[in-house]
């Protein structure tokens, strides 16, 4: 990486901008503005009131925007979608105009006529049952002209008190109303109150007090005979749903159409709005500009031609690389294409320091073989197999990247289901006959548990080999010293044990003990007293791999489970069923916690031993593409 | 009775741990769940939090079958 200080005038800075914009290669960074600086009259840069104005005309584009794109479906189609250049010129009250102008009012017009059929849709059956009602009567309705009607449902012991009620409304408003009851079914009533319009609220009041339930009949219904109002009823309720189809295609019709256009708004607010945004970086005198940030070395010469191009000789490039401190340069992560999935599970830790060791090949290797190890059964490892080839397929490079680690987990497992002879439990045994090449992890546990411990010690030896060469790049030499003794510890520890369980000849016991002497002395002088316990802390973290054994036996004794309670039942579908609940419950917890496990062992046993967090992020100031904003939908 | 004490170790063993380990998830997923509502960004290290306890129930869960080896 290369820290760099861009000065060019300050009436260029805006191309300058652009130029970086288009780029996409600067890691910008805010310059310090010390007292001398102010002295000498540089200051920070400040937007002028347009820039001021432009600011607020985009953040307002982009809400609206927002508020459009949140009424569109959630999946769209990415393929097809460009970005269309004729808007790459129009300002913000041209690119406003276009969505408050065109765009939204047709949109919402689309929207309110489905959301005001689907009300009325929702209000016919009840209308109907209302006017059903009077009809059994074989009455007609004649309300007065222009009274409006109110009909109220309500418990049958309550249907002497409607005439009370209209009553003391009568007497309350000075009005003439009009009532007619009948029964709603066999145990509610339906009154129609006529009224006239002026009143409603007064009647409003008085219903709410009283808990009734309401239904407002449009005046339409009323108008006409009780049969003939019913039958245009049903003849809306059947049009009703082809409305809405027609109008949902127009909807879907107007999207595919305009779908263009709305990203390429939002992708342009997007990117101008981080233009002016990004000013606040830079840093102004009298005639120039400043701008400081990071680059590949690599890209430095490209900037530069970049530059020149449309800026000629009006520019500075000064290349403050060796003034830095390592611990401020943004990382980059470069992994051939097959590991990249791996860097979304580091995304939990910060990225490593500059110039320090990246673990994502790493986490590639060993994550899956944790993975299969815990798991480990055939029948398991195809549906993971399944699942992850449907992920792949995926628009978003999320999705797809969980697939690629779902494929390289799904044939880790399927492998250690061979090794174990497991397909779905103990099926594989019962049925296929599969041998257990390596043991039967149902009965095998101090195997089970060696191996796991034997995985621990690996990767935890590794981890400090690691460590070492990471310290010895460094020149850090008590680093150096430091881990070499925790593993000659580790080592001694192991040869006493080994010598006290007659594991190895009783002649390894006096060199062990004075190993561990010598590490324990070397140890308090590098750390101090305490300095003895990392040989612990060691073996704590070796143990910690046990959880290994821990997981994969419960997830095989689940299994089994769920194949017994199956074949308990005396009906083969039934048992089925309920070995395949079982199973579906095994498949969801052995996705979540190997994984989590699987991690956690990377994260505090493995990377505390070499892997430097602490790093900041490469984020290069660069136009975000159509493509990546649909995605972000 | 040396079974029977065997059988009961190896349930307490897991058991005592398994509670420990329930209390210390409670109390942390409660918190993270409180921190995923204000920054949703940090969920994946919540959950990651969340399982660090599982070692202690793990452990007791290896040396709970161990203790039924003994017995069997």
């Amino acid at each position: 990486m290369s820290k760099i200080k861009l000065f060019v005038l300050k009436e260029d800075i805006s191309c300058a901008i652009g130029i970086l914009h288009d780029a996409g290669l600067l890691h910008v960074e805010q310059i310090h503005l010390s007292k001398i600086m102010e002295q000498r009259g540089v200051l920070r840069v400040v937007l002028s009131p347009e820039e001021e104005k432009e600011r607020l005309n985009y953040e307002t584009l982009l809400k609206e925007l927002n508020e459009l794109i949140s009424l569109l479906p959630k999946s769209l189609p990415v393929e097809g979608i460009e970005f269309m250049q004729r808007l790459k010129e129009n300002s913000s009250g041209e690119l406003s105009n276009i969505v408050s102008g065109e765009l939204k009012p047709k949109f919402r017009s689309f929207t309110k006529e489905i959301a005001s059929l689907k009300e009325e849709l929702k209000s016919l059956p009840q209308y109907k049952q209302v006017l059903e009602s009077f009809q059994v009567l074989k009455r007609e309705l004649k309300p007065k002209q222009d009274y409006a009607c109110l009909a109220l449902i309500f418990d049958k012991s309550y249907e002497k008190d409607m005439q009370i009620f209209k009553r003391h409304m009568e007497d309350k408003t000075k009005a003439s109303l009009e009532l007619y009851t009948a029964a709603l079914d066999s145990k509610k009533i339906v009154s129609l109150l006529f009224y006239p319009p002026q009143i409603f609220r007064q009647i409003d009041e008085e219903i709410f007090k009283k808990g009734t339930k309401k239904l407002e009949l449009p005046r339409n219904l009323l108008s006409q005979p009780l049969n003939e109002a019913i039958k245009y009823i049903e003849s809306r309720l059947k049009e009703i749903p082809q409305a809405v189809e027609v109008l949902n295609r127009a909807i879907d019709k107007f999207i595919k159409e305009n779908l263009s256009l709305i990203y390429t708004l939002k992708t342009t607010a997007l990117n101008r709005l981080e233009e002016i945004q990004v000013r606040a970086n830079f840093l102004e005198s009298k005639y120039t500009a400043v701008i400081s940030g990071w680059l590949p070395t690599k890209d430095l010469k490209r900037l530069n031609q970049d530059l020149e191009k449309s800026l000629g000789e009006n520019f500075i490039i000064y290349d403050r690389t060796r003034f830095v401190n390592k611990r401020d340069i943004p990382v980059l992560l470069e992994n051939p294409l097959a590991l990249k999935p791996y860097e979304l599970l580091l995304r939990l830790l910060s990225p490593p320091r500059y110039g320090t060791m990246d673990a994502t090949s790493l986490l590639s290797l060993f994550f899956p073989l944790f993975f299969g190890l815990i798991v480990g059964d055939i029948g398991y490892g195809l549906i993971f197999l399944v699942t992850s080839l449907c992920l792949k397929k995926s628009p978003k490079f999320f999705i797809r990247s969980i697939g690629s680690i779902l494929f390289a987990v799904s044939l880790s497992t399927i492998f250690f289901g061979f090794l174990y002879g497991e397909l779905l439990g103990n099926l594989g045994k019962d049925y296929l006959k599969l041998p257990h090449i390596l043991f039967n992890r149902h009965e095998s546990i101090i195997p089970f548990l060696i191996l796991a411990v034997s995985v621990g010690v690996f990767h935890i030896v590794l981890g400090f080999l690691l460590g070492i060469i990471e310290s010895w790049r460094k020149r850090h030499k008590k680093e150096v010293m430091e881990k070499i003794s925790i593993l000659a510890g580790l080592a001694g520890l192991f040869l006493l044990v080994a010598s006290i369980m007659k594991i190895l000849p009783s002649g390894f016991l006096p060199p062990s003990i004075v190993l561990l002497v010598v590490v324990t002395i070397l140890l308090i002088f590098l750390r101090g007293f305490l300095g003895p316990l990392e040989i612990i802390s060691a073996v704590a973290n070796i143990l910690s791999y046990t959880r290994i054994m821990a997981l994969g036996l419960a997830g095989v004794m689940m299994a089994n489970i769920a194949n017994h309670i199956g074949g308990l039942s005396e009906n083969i579908f039934i048992g089925v069923i309920l070995a395949s609940l079982l199973h579906a419950l095994n498949l969801i917890l052995s996705v979540f916690s190997p994984t989590i496990q699987s991690l956690r062992l990377h994260y505090v046993e493995f990377f505390s031993k070499f892997y430097e967090p602490g790093g900041k992020k490469y984020n290069p100031f660069r136009k975000m593409e159509v493509r990546e904003c649909i995605l972000l939908h | 009775m040396h079974t029977l004490a065997l059988a009961i170790g190896a349930a307490l063993a897991v058991g005592l741990c398994a509670l420990g380990t329930g209390y210390a998830q409670g109390k942390i997923g409660s918190a993270g769940m409180g921190a995923i509502a204000e920054k949703p960004e940090v969920a994946g290290s919540v959950i990651v939090g969340i399982a660090i306890p599982e070692t202690a129930v793990i452990l007791g869960f290896v040396v709970a079958t161990m203790i039924i080896l003994l017995v069997k």
